[in-house]
Parts: C-alpha cells; structure tokens; sequence
C-alpha cells in the first residue's frame, strides 16, 4: 500500500472518529431539547413537585353573592373555572382579594395563587364537575357553588385548598444545598490536603504512596462510595438518608479530584516564588498564604468549578445516601433531611413513572447548568490570567 | 589598590553534600563589606549552592549536609542566628525576574508587611526609598498599582532587587541577575550594582565572566565543588595564578 | 544615570593622565629652549630628573589601559582608544626621553667653549615645539585637521634638519677645533628631529581614534 492510501485512511479514520463524537454530542443535546422542551414551563420552573394540600381561613367579602357570566365570585375577588379532577380553580384574582390574606393552620398568611384548587368549604366537599355533568351544566354547577359562598358572605371560612405541584424547585433547590454543604466540606480539607501534600511533605516513600492512594480513589465508581457511605453515614451514624449524608459522601468523592487539581496548580508556581518570599525572610506560613494561595487561586477555582459538575451529575452515590424524595429538605439529618436533586428525580422519573418528557426537561435544565459551568470556568481562568498580566 | 576594608563573611572549611554528592570542597575564604564579590564557573561548578549556604536557601532541599561555619560579622550563621533573621540581613535576587503576580507596590511592600509594618505613611516611604535606591522609581512612579508582571523584565528586574532593598539588608546575593535580560538592561542592573556596593555588600554570581570582570572588586573562580582562585577581580583577569582559572576565562577550558 | 558609570570614570581617568603626561612634555620642551638658549647645565639637569615622573606616569596609564581592557571590554571607539593611547605613551615617553638626551648635550656643551649657535636650530625647536603642542591640542580636542596639519609641519622641520646639518659641515670644515661642539650640535638637532617624528606618530594615532582609519 503506498504511502498516500496509507494517508489517506488515515484521515479518513481521523475525521470520522470527529464527526462521530460530534454528531453524537449534538444528536443527544437536540433529542434531550426536542422531548424536554415541552415539559418546561412556568409551573415546571416555579412550581412544588407534590400537590399540597392546606387548610386555610378566609374571611370573604360582604355582599351580594352570585357569579357573573365569566365566572367573577365577588364574595372571593377571584374568577373561578370548572377544575378537571376536583372542585374548582382560581384563574385570576383581584388585587385586593381576600384569598391572599388567607392564614393556614398555623395562624401564618398562605396566599393563594391562580390554578390553586378548592375542594371543600367548612364541611361541605366540592365535589368535580365530573360527577355531576350528566345532571347540570358547567354554570349551573358553578351557580351551586357561588351560592355555597354567599351563605358564608361576610364570615371568615376554612376552605381546604389543594395547590398542584409538577414543578422542579425543591430538586434546584436540594441540589444546591448539596453543592453548597459538599464544597463546604470537600474544598476546605482538600485545599488543605494539597498544600500539606506540595509544600510540606516530606518527599520519599510516604509521599508516593499518599498520591497512590488519591489516585486510585479518584478511580473508584461512584456506586462504592455510595454504598459505603449507606453504610456508615446513613445507618451506623444514624443520620438517615440525607442532605449530610449525601453530601459527606459526595466530599468523599470529590477529595482526590480537587486535591490533584489543586496540588497541580500549586505545582505549576515558580519555585522562586517560594524562595523570594522566604529570602525576604517571611516564614513558610506566610509565604503560603500571601504568596502561593493567591497565584493559585484561578486553579483552585477552576477545580471547585469542576466539582459542582460532578455534584450536579452525581447519581448512584446519592441514591443510596440522600434519598429520592422530592422535597426540600429541612434538616442536615433525620427524618425530614431527605432530597432528590435534579438528577436522582429524572432517574426515578424515567425508572418509576415513565415520564420522559418531564426527565429530558430536567436534563435541559442540567445541560444549562453544566454548560454554564464551564463557561464560567472559562471566563474565571481568562481573567485571573489576565489579571496575573501573563 | 583597594583598601582593606571591614571583612563581613568568614567561610571555614565549608563542606557541603547532596546525599552522598559533595558539591562544595573545603571552602575558605574572606568577603569583604561594601565590594562586590564575583563567583564564576562552569555550570555545576558549586557557585550558587554556595551563594545559597549565605543565606540558608540549601536548607529548603532535603537531604542537604553542610559541614564548616560560615560567620557574618562573626556570628555563625547556621547555629547562633535564627534564620528569619539572617534572611532579613541577607537579601536575594535570582536569575529570572520573579516579581509576584501582584501590584508594584505590593511587591515592594510584601517584605516590610509580612516583617510587621502596617502603617500606609511608613510603607509609602519604604516602597519609595527602595525603589529609588533600584534605579527604577522614575520609571514606575506612575503604575505602582499596575501588576508588577506588566513592566519589562529589566524593570522587573530591578523592582525586585527593591522588593530586596525594603527589608534593610547589608547583604544582597545576586544569583546570575542579568542572564534573561537584554544587553541594555544588563548594563542598567550593572551601574546599579556598583552603585549600591557603596551601601551593600554585594555577591554575585554570574555565567558571564566579564561581568564579573567589569564589576566585581573580587572574584572567586570555582570548579567542580572547588575554589581553584579567589583574589582582586584585576589580578585573576589579568594575571591569574593558576593555569585553571586562566584556562576559563581565556574560553579555553575543556 | 549614565549607562557603565564606572567605565566612563575609567576611560576619564585615561584621557586625564594622557593630557597630564601632555603637558610635562610641552613643559620639558620649553625647558629644553630655555637650557640650551643660555647652556644652562642646572637646568639642563632638572630636565634629566624630571623624566622620571613621565616614565612613572606611562607604566600608570599602561596599567590602567591593561585593566580596562581586561575588565571592561572595550569595543569600538573606545577600543581605538585604548590601543592608540598605548601607542601615544610611548612616543610620548620618547620625546620626554629626548628632552632628557638633548639635556645631556647641554652638560657637554656648557663644559666646553661657547661657540655661536648655528643659524635656525631655535626656529627649529620652535617648529618642533609648535608640533608638540598641537598634537596635545589635537588629543584634547579630537581635532583631526590639527592633527594632520602636525603630519604635514613634519616637513618642515625635516628641511630645518638637513639645512643645519649642511651647515654644520661647513663650520666644521673652517673651525676644526670646535668640532666636538658641532657634532653635539648635530645630535641635538637630530633629537629635535625624532621628536617631530614622534609628534607625527602621535597625530597619526589621533587621527585613527577619531576615523578608525590606519
């Protein structure tokens, strides 16, 4: 075969290889955006995943009762329209209603939102339109209703209230309180490590087999580390599946990476740096604070980056550690600590119920947060450089 | 010629290994205050290991063995002076200008702060005062605040020799200063040198024998660990008693 | 601050001691006039001793061209210089040497019986002293036409020299007793001859430094 065939194959290997990965890249990014596109909503982007229920006192207004062609109650200050499965939903309220002075059990002020359902007034249910559409019509079934609020015109009333979820904002916020507590934990005794590690260690065996181990813990899936900290975080602590047992075993998993970033970076600072500092007679304290923490911070960053990626994307580890609830958690620990972030709900969404309009939704809104990421990882490592005038 | 003046470091019989490699051979010699003193050689000749013995910059490698004293106004640097001190007392410029990546000023100011001055008025004056003593204040006046790295490597240069002059020292070691700079700068880092020996005493090291020749009062010639000459920088360029030294600086060794 | 401070001190320093050697010669040379004017044996012998400081001062500056050569690595003009100023001292040393030898001719002359000095040897010195001077001129100045005028003036003390020698032939022939005295005469007139050559070697080096040509 001459030379030229040999180039030529080659080549052709070399730019299908190319196009391959980026075919792939694009066809699963528009795949993911084509099927999650419209699952992303206001309700999905603001909106409790759980339908809540409450009950909450409302004092109506005064006055004449009934209900005006489109659907006005003025005892409420709010339209009202015929709700699929159960009782009926506010579409628009007046700016001085009364249903956002509502007060829920607890004596504190639950305004109540448009689509939020109603479904019983005191003791008597409001029942769907579904059962009784053989025997009325759409207003004559809202006409029994509005006259169900005149009687209690005036008076203050519990009306048990249902607001429907579908949204993704406790698994935002779930994931970010696991980046927030993991980085707490992971980046503070990882930059420490790497310092201890780069500018102290004494190099010889020990320090060789300290890297190896980093090494191959930065190696070992992510399952072990989940099983592990099932294991030691959820049970033998007793913490229970939680926000800090997610996240220790996250830091866990985080430690060697940040650790071999930083001490790389730390690494890629002229020794001189060092030497200058302590021939002006600073002490090695010094010099690793006023000197080689700030040149080293743009690496630092770009590793703390790094692993929010890796906290966001995380998923057999907090699986068995943080649970798959969807709520917000609202302890470190216990029983209430539980919380599925973004992607341990769009696993148990594909898994449990099917829904894959709502997963690839959540996996847009992961692309988004990934992506910017390293954008922003882009632009901190430009400026500090700029900054550092190399 | 010159006269004698006040001697500032005794070496004796100073030994010094790297493990089991011997890179300094029973060195003995007088240097004097206020000169400049020149260490030439080959590479790996031992001259900076032992410009670095002065101010204790070998003990940041492992597995150093230093054998012999070395006194500075007859006071053994390596048992009754804590080394903070001596580094105080004994500056250091290196071979690439290394300015922090920070401003100027700071890089002045880096030596006075982390020694405990704080106060803005007494800092102003000390990044002033050692700027000019380096030569290099008309020229950075008007950016101390701009990142030290911005400037040219001979004003980097020299901005580091004042990071040097702020912390006081009477000793200032130049380890090769001008062998990454260009023939114009060399020259300015050059005056400055014999500018500041009248203040300082100076000791540098240098691949370039004449600059050793063009600015030291002394020049010890080292090879392979040892010290083959030490004398008046005019005897051993213009008649150097051992055929060695003559061999180098006529670029006939090998 | 001027780049090479201490270079430029140095090269200073030559220069000084080249116009201070400058000058002892031009005043040996007046002292030579005046002795010979009066056949003044005392200061004939003045002139003898004072040699010494200009040898002194040849062996200094030699040294110190040695020194910046090796230290300082002249290039350029100031290597011309350097070179050339080695060159000059030495001629320069030879017409101090001269002076000293025509003093000793001055000795002999006042020990023997007064004879009339032969026509032109005054204008003769004169010539020689006029190139003297303004080759040091030329040296201070960096004067280039000085310089090659002092190479033309050469000539005419040429022409004094072979003049006077004719002449002293002739006083010979009539007064054979006085032939010790002509023949010093003759000597003295052929110092002040290689002291005009010396001048002009001078010039020339003058003229090197300051165009680089040989």
């Amino acid at each position: 075969m001459d030379r030229r065939k040999k180039d030529g194959i080659a080549n052709f290997f070399i730019y299908a290889s190319a196009g391959i990965t980026v075919f792939l890249l694009v066809f699963i990014i528009l795949f993911i955006v084509i099927k999650g596109l419209p699952g992303i909503t206001i309700d999905f982007l603001t909106r409790n995943y759980e339908d809540k229920t409450t009950y909450v006192n409302i004092q109506l207004n005064k006055g004449e009762g009934g209900i005006g062609e489109d659907g006005y109650l003025p005892v409420l200050g709010a339209y009202i329209t015929v709700n699929e499965q159960k009782g009926i939903a506010l579409t628009k309220i007046d700016k001085d209603s009364p249903v956002k002075e509502a007060v829920d059990g607890l004596g504190e002020v639950y305004a109540l939102k448009n689509k939020d359902t109603l479904t019983k007034i005191e003791d008597t249910a409001i029942d769907s339109y579904e059962k009784v559409k053989d025997s009325m019509t759409q207003e004559e079934y809202l006409k029994n209703i509005a006259e169900i609020f005149s009687e209690y015109a005036g008076q203050s009333v519990k009306i048990k209230v249902v607001r429907p979820g579908g949204g993704i904002v406790p698994m935002v916020v779930t994931t970010f309180y696991m980046i927030v507590l993991s980085l707490l934990i992971a980046a503070p005794v990882s930059i420490l490590a790497a310092i201890y590690l780069n500018e102290y260690a004494v190099k010889g065996k020990l320090l060789n087999i300290i890297h190896f181990a980093i090494k191959n813990l930065a190696g070992i899936p992510s399952i072990i580390y989940g099983l592990f900290g099932s294991l030691f975080f959820v049970q033998i602590l007793k913490m229970q599946y939680s926000l800090l047992s997610g996240a220790m075993t996250i830091s866990i998993i985080l430690l060697p990476t940040i650790i071999t970033t930083t001490e790389e970076t730390l690494k890629t600072i002229p020794n001189t740096y060092r030497e200058s500092s302590l021939g002006l007679g600073a002490t090695k304290l010094q010099t690793i604070t006023k000197v080689i923490l700030p040149s080293a911070v743009p690496g630092i960053l770009v590793a703390v980056l790094l692993s929010v990626g890796r906290i966001v994307g995380e998923s057999a580890a907090l699986l068995l550690t943080a649970g798959t609830v969807a709520q917000i958690p609202k302890a470190l620990f216990g029983n209430s600590a539980s919380g599925a972030t973004l992607t341990i709900k769009a696993y148990t969404l594909m898994k449990e119920e099917n829904d894959l309009t709502t997963a690839c939704a959540i996996g847009i809104i992961l692309l988004i947060i990934i992506i910017g990421i390293n954008i922003s990882s882009k632009l901190i490592t430009k400026k500090l450089l700029q900054k550092k005038g190399a | 010629m010159s006269l004698q003046k006040k001697c500032k470091f005794q070496v004796n019989d100073l030994n010094l290994f790297y493990g089991n490699f011997q890179a300094l051979k029973n060195i003995n010699m007088d240097i004097h205050e206020n000169e400049i003193t020149a260490f030439i050689g080959p590479s790996g000749c031992g001259k900076s290991t032992f410009l670095k013995t002065i101010n204790r910059m070998n003990d940041l490698i492992d597995g150093v063995i230093i054998e012999g004293t070395i006194k500075m106004d007859g006071v053994d640097i390596y048992s009754d002076i804590d080394v903070i001190k001596l580094r105080k007392k004994v500056g250091m410029v290196f071979q690439q200008p290394n300015p922090f990546p920070m401003s100027i000023y700071d890089n002045v100011a880096y030596g006075p702060r982390v020694h405990g001055i704080k106060k803005k008025a007494q800092l102003d004056e000390i990044v002033e005062e050692s700027l000019k003593r380096a030569a290099v204040w008309d020229e950075v006046k008007d950016r101390l605040k701009k990142n030290a790295l911005s400037v040219s490597g001979g004003q980097q240069q020299r901005v580091c020799i004042a990071r040097a002059l702020a912390v006081e020292p009477d000793v200032i070691l130049m380890d090769e200063p001008t062998s990454a700079l260009d023939p114009i700068s060399t020259m300015k880092i050059e005056d400055l040198a014999l500018e500041l020996k009248n203040k300082y005493t100076i000791i540098i090291v240098t691949h370039n024998m004449q600059q050793a020749s063009r600015i030291s009062d002394r020049t010890a010639f080292f090879l392979t660990g040892d010290m083959i000459e030490y004398g008046e920088t005019e005897q051993i360029f213009n008649n150097p008693k051992e055929k060695k030294t003559e061999d180098y600086i006529t670029g006939r060794f090998g | 601050m001027p780049a090479r401070l201490a270079y430029s001190v140095e090269l200073k320093q030559i220069r000084n001691d080249v116009i201070k050697m400058g000058s002892y010669i031009e005043e040996s040379v007046e002292k030579v006039m005046t002795a010979l004017k009066n056949t003044n044996s005392k200061l004939a012998e003045e002139i003898m001793k004072e040699d010494d400081r200009i040898d002194e001062l040849e062996r200094e500056i030699e040294r110190q061209c040695i020194t910046i050569i090796a230290k300082q690595q002249p290039v350029a003009t100031d290597l011309r210089k350097i070179t050339s100023v080695m060159r000059m001292i030495a001629d320069i040393e030879r017409i101090a040497d001269h002076c000293s030898d025509i003093s000793e001719y001055i000795i002999e002359l006042a020990k023997e019986k007064e004879i009339v000095t032969p026509l032109n040897v005054f204008d003769m010195i004169v010539a020689m002293k006029e190139m003297v001077l303004a080759t040091i001129e030329s040296y201070i100045e960096e004067d280039v036409e000085k310089a090659k005028w002092v190479i033309d003036q050469d000539d005419v003390v040429d022409d004094y020299f072979h003049q006077i020698k004719d002449e002293l032939c002739i006083a010979m022939k009539h007064n054979p007793s006085q032939i010790k005295q002509y023949v010093d005469f003759l000597m003295i007139i052929k110092y002040v001859e290689r002291m005009a050559d010396h001048s002009t070697n001078i010039a020339g080096w003058i003229i090197f430094i300051a165009t680089g040509k040989l």
